[in-house]
């Protein structure tokens, strides 16, 4: 992988973290809404939306890693 | 008359420029005293000028089909007349075209680069020519006046299509189904899907279970648990993706557009052309940016499944 290569991939980590935790908070209002049980699901889709946008992060992040360690 | 101009001549150029300066400016001041012009608002969403048949003609659409036209005439005068020793227009093209080319093979190698060239290419071509005709005169500013009395505003005919919300949205799928076309046509259906719906390790733990090893199955199962959540994050990785490319591309090219439209009514002539030559390199950066993450999406498409 190349340095271009590696630069282009993470210039979409700070829209991928931002979608995850928007997309399960409005996930989870959406169900609070359905079932009218507020802040359960909320708080539930805020927590997986963190979980999702910091391991999907690390999974991005490891092929740079792995090659700033290799130069 | 004439005493003026000997001084004049005989002034020092620092001297010159001052006098001119302090001159513009004060014709700008008294002509904001005595002929106030209310600030522009800026459509966010793209005006529809006419609608035929009921389709809705904005003026983004046509923006982009004057670029259309534009690199069109560019390529049918560059390519009228060709050498093998290419020469003007023909040349300055080539160039370009080789840069674009080696770009890709860094990325892709030689093999894949020449697969995805087209459409790499086409995404840069058509993005950097929409952000820089954008800024020729005329664009934002030859249009109708709409509303009435105090209210009323400019619509202009041109605009750039990078600001509207719908064009970034269309190339993005446009990205979108070239990258999964690709991943699916080089690894086959059920491997490329596999990358998203990972249940082999899940069924196999369940198998184990049943034919009674407890303890490896336990095992299998809890992996194959992960390997469904990796294989959720990976489809939701590849949605934003298309969320990311749309507001990239319009956010930036938006922001450039209202902030060379304020700097023209706040200083006239002068204070919009720093941001003129920003634009130029903004616009190239969001090409390059657009062009690259394609061809980045689509190498690991293509990749094996180990790699990634």
């Amino acid at each position: 992988m190349n340095h271009w290569e590696a630069a282009l991939r993470l210039t979409g980590v700070g829209f991928y973290i931002g979608g995850c935790i928007v997309g399960g908070v409005y996930l989870g209002l959406w169900l609070d809404g359905k079932f009218d049980i507020s802040p359960l699901f909320t708080l539930l889709g805020l927590g997986l939306g963190l979980f999702f946008a910091f391991y999907g992060t690390y999974r991005m992040l490891l092929p740079a890693m792995g090659k700033g360690k290799e130069d | 008359m004439a005493g003026i101009g000997l001084c004049w001549r005989r002034m020092g150029k620092w001297r010159r420029i001052g006098i001119i300066a302090l001159i513009s400016f004060g014709l700008i001041a008294v002509g904001a005293v005595f002929f106030p012009i209310s600030m522009p608002r800026f459509e966010l969403a793209a005006e529809v000028l006419w609608s035929p048949f009921g389709i809705p003609i904005t003026n983004t659409m046509i923006g982009a089909w004057l670029t259309i036209l534009v690199m069109g005439g560019i390529a049918y005068a560059a390519t009228r007349k060709m050498r093998l020793v290419p020469h003007g227009l023909q040349n300055v093209m080539e160039a370009a075209v080789e840069m674009l080319m080696n770009f890709v093979e860094s990325i892709a190698g030689k093999e894949n680069g020449r697969k995805f060239f087209p459409v790499v290419a086409t995404i840069f071509i058509f993005v950097i020519a929409n952000a820089w005709l954008a800024l020729f005169p005329g664009f934002m500013s030859i249009g109708l006046w709409h509303g009435n009395g105090e209210e009323q505003v400019l619509v202009p005919f041109f605009r750039g299509a990078n600001t509207d919300v719908n064009f970034p949205l269309a190339l993005a799928l446009v990205s979108f189904i070239f990258v999964e076309y690709w991943g699916f046509r080089s690894h086959g259906f059920i491997r490329y899907m596999s990358k998203f719906v990972n249940v082999r390790q899940y069924f196999g733990g369940m198998g184990q279970m049943l034919r009674g090893r407890v303890r490896s199955g336990m095992g299998m199962l809890f992996s194959g648990i992960i390997d469904i959540f990796v294989g959720f994050i990976e489809m939701v990785s590849e949605m934003v993706r298309i969320m990311s490319f749309t507001f990239r591309l319009f956010g930036n090219m938006t922001a450039g557009e209202i902030l060379i439209f304020s700097m023209m009514f706040l200083i006239p002539w002068v204070a919009a052309i720093p941001f003129y030559g920003l634009e130029l390199f903004i616009g190239f950066v969001q090409a390059l940016i657009f062009c690259g993450l394609t061809l980045v999406f689509l190498v690991m498409a293509v990749a094996p499944h180990e790699e990634h």
